[in-house]
């Protein structure tokens, strides 16, 4: 019976984590063409929320290796899951509520690794596998991405600056729409991906799937769509702004040098096997597209805030994972009155916040 | 200290090179279709028909050219 209620729990945490998902990273996807007026807000949240529920439905091969390689797989429990998620959940709504755009992956991944750590010992942690998979990527993806956006709004300076701006910004508009897309479609094959393999996990965990069997069973893929376009469709107004006009104030044809360099470099990464963050891909993006143009034209002191909460997500994460999993320890391993009261602190929270954010501020106007 | 051995270098330069070449392709395709539509409208304004046709040519390449990446980009996606 208790493990029964932790399962449930862990399913609804999971879904949880992929709501913040998509108000949190696919806020990234849609900034820059907010803030050209490539697109109107609402457009661009409905755009990228179906695009984001589409994309759920396409392929189901980053599911099934979800922490692979990073955590010890005998040291995966529902237990160990909740505890993660709930690390990557109280991250995510922090760097939201600092409008700081962080990667929602890497929060997953530092939620698992501390509460494997505080379940199993170092023995669980896969340090080889962090730094291939997760450290050296997310070192290569903003440097990559400012580069590459820095050459293409050179080319685009020299190719079409002499031209009347007009006909230019609208064609560029256009173009950030297509690339926009892109962006959304991607993201909803990788991350909705990422909370259907941890709703599996769990099942398997929990016995209801064998692992000789792991398959993703079809109500677990609609759900997580689901979630995931539902916190898209929800918007992450602060990030959408801090991405869009607080880095630099952008132009269309630097919108579209980001997200067009964004879309290439994830896209030949994916190819190449190479696993990229969406956040810090798009955020090098429009650094670099800024810092071409003119260097003083990019707030270094947003993007340095946003590199120390990249530097902070898997360590934070990590602790909030390990406490948690220690917390929900105190009240019995196959206890559900830990994970019970643990979520009901989220739940608690989270309203608060949301409640605060309301109070705060309008929404949608006041990125537009 | 990263050991070396860990990292996948053939796949960090597959990766780099393959996004900088694509990166600055597509832009150089995508703005010689936006430098064409602009071109085409200010030859007829002025009245310069032949122009004009030449200028829709590129621009209409380069839009087919946008299109086939799209796709490539799409196929890319969905059989990852």
């Amino acid at each position: 019976m208790g493990s029964d209620v932790i399962l449930v729990i862990v399913v609804v945490t999971a879904l949880a984590f992929d709501f913040t998902n998509g108000f949190h990273d696919t806020a990234n996807a849609i900034a820059t063409s907010v803030s050209t007026r490539a697109m109107s807000p609402r457009f661009a949240v409905a755009m990228s929320a179906v695009l984001n529920f589409a994309g759920a439905f396409i392929s189901l091969k980053v599911a099934a290796t979800v922490g692979s390689g990073i955590v010890d797989s005998g040291a995966v429990t529902t237990t160990v899951v909740f505890a993660g998620l709930v690390g990557a959940i109280a991250w995510n709504l922090a760097t939201w509520w600092a409008g700081l755009p962080s990667s929602s992956s890497h929060a997953l991944i530092g939620g698992l690794i501390g509460s494997a750590f505080a379940a199993s010992g170092p023995s669980a942690i896969n340090v080889d596998g962090i730094v291939e998979k997760v450290l050296v990527p997310a070192a290569v993806a903003p440097v990559l991405a400012f580069v590459v956006a820095a050459s293409t709004i050179v080319v685009i300076y020299r190719m079409v600056g002499n031209l009347r701006p007009g006909p230019v910004n609208r064609g560029y508009r256009l173009g950030q729409i297509v690339s926009g897309s892109m962006f959304s479609l991607a993201h909803g094959t990788n991350d909705a991906q990422k909370t259907m393999g941890i709703i599996t996990l769990a099942l398997v965990a929990h016995g209801n799937i064998s692992p000789d069997n792991f398959h993703v069973p079809d109500w677990v893929v609609v759900a997580s769509a689901t979630a995931i376009a539902l916190g898209t469709w929800t918007g992450g107004w602060r990030i959408i702004r801090t991405m869009g006009s607080r880095i630099i104030n952008m132009d269309p044809a630097q919108g579209f040098a980001s997200q067009g360099a964004g879309a290439a470099v994830i896209l030949a990464a994916s190819h190449a096997g190479y696993p990229l963050s969406t956040t810090h891909v798009i955020s090098g993006g429009v650094m670099g597209a800024g810092a071409a143009k003119r260097v003083s034209a990019v707030r270094w002191g947003v993007a340095g805030n946003i590199v120390i909460a990249w530097v902070l997500t898997i360590p934070a994460a990590a602790i909030i994972g390990g406490i948690v999993y220690g917390v929900t320890e105190i009240f019995g391993a196959s206890s559900a009155l830990g994970p019970v009261i643990v979520s009901g602190m989220i739940l608690l929270g989270s309203g608060l916040l949301f409640i605060r954010r309301a109070q705060g501020q309008g929404g949608l106007e006041a990125t537009a | 200290m990263i050991p070396a051995e860990i990292i996948n270098w053939d796949a960090a330069w597959q990766a780099v090179w393959t996004a900088a070449v694509s990166g600055v392709g597509i832009t150089i395709v995508f703005s010689l279709a936006v430098l064409g539509a602009t071109r085409t409208a200010d030859s007829r304004r002025d009245d310069r028909p032949a122009q004009a046709v030449l200028y829709g040519a590129v621009a209409l390449v380069a839009v087919c050219g946008t299109l086939a990446a799209v796709v490539y980009a799409i196929t890319l996606i969905t059989t990852k």
